[in-house]
């Protein structure tokens, strides 16, 4: 029984020793948020001695920023660092509640899913910015896992930062919900200048933001859409739009079939944001302007080919003719399986398109296996968010919600896009 | 007598290890910038108290001889359902809580009876049990990821620091308090003596009049009831649930099961302490501070639980060749033939 106590009493006096050594004593009453926020204060104002405070740092940082935009490229011979275009959000035609009774063809249903659509009333208050240049600031940026998209995506943001003189840290926590958060709380303790999420989950944005704004750290959104509420505490968001470049892409197939004809979908991850996107996007959108083409089915079966090829073909046989055209959540082993599927079955007449692009997609478009895809730039889509950060630190406005362009490809100009990103 | 001497260190550096863990994981952190800051230590701790909960259930279920796979699960489900009964029912926090650990006392009465009146190796049990949780799981939810929306008021409490100079969040207080609830259980109730019995010796207990089924029975209840409150906390704490929470990244079950190891519960029952578990938990949680890369983070962690089987393999190696042997003969034995 001794040695309990022995135990208990030695496990308070480290952590007791742990306590002492924080020093942390005046600002812990008032949440850890706080205390990080005090931390962050004064760094900050290490960093600006270091950088020269304004001035001359701020005119160099805007000439390397100016220069990097024009000379960084994307491995497809695109600047990398062009400036996101915005969209006027439309009103919406009801409560979330109200509209989640629609349709799923229903364009109006997925409003809250399309739009950031935030209150800005309550958003919180933002760090304001040091406008003294980006050259010399040190950036963290959190991916959301390990894949060959997030390696080009890393080392575009390693390039960009490069070229504009930012430092920046990469922290990947391999899909894990609870490893994002903990780096997300790293992060906050580093104090870094700023810190760039691509939120593992929309849904979970919200909060992991809402820690970082609240320690005084200028928060931005890369990427992945977060939940609506998660903006009034992110600076800015900068990303694809999914949304508009799927349905770019089903107003370019509803063309292709002659306004008639039966569609079915291979989603992304159910409920993730891409799923959405990627399937309720087109479907709307051929729903609203192609009203003799009927969405017949959709599947979530991952992104393994075999799995793919077993769901369309099992369409194949149960729609027969009626099925003239796929949409793919992905255009590499979806599109794998979907092509050799329609192949083995002798459907070379089954139009195939796919959010894209990869190297598998591409070769499949050059071959004439797959129509076409919609061009979503990796690299560019890094290039944003180092170019937002960067105009942040120099004192300029930016934009609350910036995309990345996008463009339709077929064979006609697959070309232009290679080599592919990755 | 210097054998003697050497032996004792020796079994106090066992018996303590988990401690010598965490002051070794203390130490190295005066070394790295930024460790011994408030909100390090209780962001660290604060995310680790999940695993503490899950440990908690696990080292319950191991003193008494088992082992509970549903764990995780059995989380992610209290974290859902509390979410989900407070954002969609409009339930208030504390009726959603209590109501996800009902369902975890049910789902460990479930496992309980399984393994005492079915005879079901709790291995096997627990593991059907798993799917089980995952399928309820997904009709519940139909994969979406459930959140707090805009309610962050009790999300703040509970990543708050409640107690002036003291930089840990109440989520982990919470947790600490439940610890050492089990732990006077444990020591101090025939209750407690009764799953060490059990674990130690199922035959021995049952002749001496224990009720080994019910006393079994308790340990899955208390096991799945702490990891679905737990988990339901956490829901609260992080701000949002999905299924899928803890199949990547280093996998929470690995994490209280190593801290379980670490602890010094013997993996065949009858001996360990929640204590135990609760300090290898925060020192693993610190340690995330320390690697910050998830691949050492997982690299060390399983260094580590491979030193502990190992040693505890040989130990029970060791142990088995005296068994129903009077120790002191036997070393005579063994130095006669020169084995020793």
């Amino acid at each position: 029984m001794m040695k309990k106590y022995l135990a208990v009493l030695l496990s308070g006096a480290m952590l007791l020793g742990a306590v002492s050594m924080t020093g942390c004593g005046s600002s812990s009453s008032s949440g850890s948020g706080d205390a990080a926020k005090e931390e962050t204060a004064s760094d900050s104002g290490d960093s600006e001695e270091a950088s020269g405070g304004g001035g001359d740092n701020l005119a160099e940082s805007k000439d390397m920023l100016t220069s990097a935009i024009d000379s960084v490229m994307t491995t497809d011979n695109h600047k990398m660092m062009d400036a996101g275009s915005t969209f006027d959000v439309p009103e919406a035609e009801g409560t979330a509640e109200e509209l989640d009774k629609l349709d799923d063809s229903d364009s109006a249903k997925w409003h809250f899913y399309e739009y950031l659509d935030w209150d800005e009333a309550e958003d919180a208050e933002f760090p304001a910015s040091p406008a003294d240049g980006q050259n010399g600031k040190h950036v963290i940026l959190i991916v959301h896992g390990a894949h060959a998209w997030t390696t080009c995506y890393q080392e575009a943001f390693e390039q960009a930062c490069d070229a504009v003189g930012m430092t920046v840290d990469v922290y990947d926590p391999n899909w894990d919900q609870s490893t994002q958060d903990g780096y997300v709380d790293q992060a906050i303790n580093e104090a870094p200048d700023a810190i760039v999420v691509i939120p593992v989950s929309a849904d979970h944005a919200a909060q992991q933001f809402k820690k970082i704004t609240s320690a005084g750290i200028p928060a931005f959104c890369s990427n992945t859409l977060p939940e609506a509420d998660a903006m009034n505490f992110i600076l800015a968001y900068t990303g694809p739009n999914d949304w508009y470049q799927m349905r770019n892409l089903a107003d370019n197939l509803g063309e292709q079939l002659g306004g008639e004809g039966g569609v079915c979908y291979i989603t992304h991850n159910v409920g993730t944001s891409p799923y959405y996107a990627r399937t309720f996007g087109p479907m709307s959108e051929l729903a609203d302007k192609y009203p003799n083409i009927k969405s017949l089915d959709y599947q979530s079966p991952g992104f393994e080919a075999a799995a793919v090829k077993q769901v369309v073909s099992d369409w194949i046989t149960k729609y027969g003719d009626d099925l003239n055209a796929i949409v793919l959540a992905d255009d590499s082993d979806q599109a794998i399986g979907a092509t050799e599927a329609c192949e083995a079955a002798g459907r070379d007449d089954i139009i195939i398109v796919a959010a894209g692009i990869s190297k598998q997609g591409a070769e499949l478009i050059q071959g004439g296996k797959m129509y076409g895809a919609s061009y979503q730039s990796c690299q560019a889509d890094a290039g944003l968010a180092v170019r937002t950060v960067s105009e942040y630190f120099n004192g300029e406005d930016i934009a609350r919600v910036s995309y990345i362009g996008t463009d339709i490809i077929t064979k006609d100009n697959v070309e232009d896009f290679l080599p592919c990103q990755w | 007598m210097k054998d003697k001497k050497f032996k004792l260190s020796a079994n106090l550096i066992n018996e303590y290890r988990s401690f010598i863990f965490l002051a070794l994981i203390l130490i190295i952190g005066l070394f790295v910038e930024r460790f011994y800051s408030a909100y390090n230590i209780s962001a660290a701790t604060g995310n680790g108290t999940l695993v503490i909960w899950l440990g908690l259930g696990f080292t319950v279920c191991m003193i008494a001889g088992h082992m509970d796979l549903t764990i995780m699960y059995m989380s992610t489900l209290g974290a859902l359902l509390t979410l989900g009964l407070h954002a969609q029912q409009g339930l208030p926090w504390g009726v959603a809580i209590l109501i996800a650990t009902l369902v975890g006392v049910l789902v460990g009465l479930i496992n309980g009876l399984l393994v005492t009146q079915l005879k079901l190796p709790a291995f096997i049990a627990t593991l059907g049990m798993q799917f089980v949780l995952k399928g309820t799981m997904y009709i519940y939810t139909g994969g979406e990821e459930l959140s707090i929306g805009r309610d962050y008021d009790f999300s703040d409490f509970l990543n708050s620091n409640p107690i002036p100079f003291i930089p840990f969040s109440a989520y982990f207080l919470i947790a600490t308090v439940a610890i050492i609830i089990v732990m006077i259980i444990f020591n101090y109730t025939r209750f407690g003596r009764n799953i060490y019995m059990i674990g130690g010796n199922l035959e021995t207990a049952w002749l001496a009049g224990i009720k080994s089924n019910f006393v079994t029975v308790m340990a899955f209840v208390i096991s799945a009831a702490s990891c679905a409150l737990g988990g339901a906390l956490n829901g609260i704490y992080s701000g949002t649930a999905g299924i899928t929470m803890g199949e990547k990244g280093i996998s929470p079950l690995m994490i209280a099961f190593t801290a379980t190891i670490i602890g010094g519960t013997a993996t065949t029952g009858g001996k360990g302490s929640v204590v135990y578990t609760w300090v290898s938990l925060i020192a693993i949680a610190l340690l995330k501070s320390i690697f910050k890369k998830t691949e050492m983070q997982v690299l060390v962690i399983a260094a580590i639980l491979i030193i502990c089987i190992v040693y505890e393999t040989l130990a029970m190696y060791n142990r088995n060749k005296t068994v129903g042997t009077r120790p002191n003969l036997h070393n005579e034995y063994l130095k006669e033939h020169g084995k020793n």
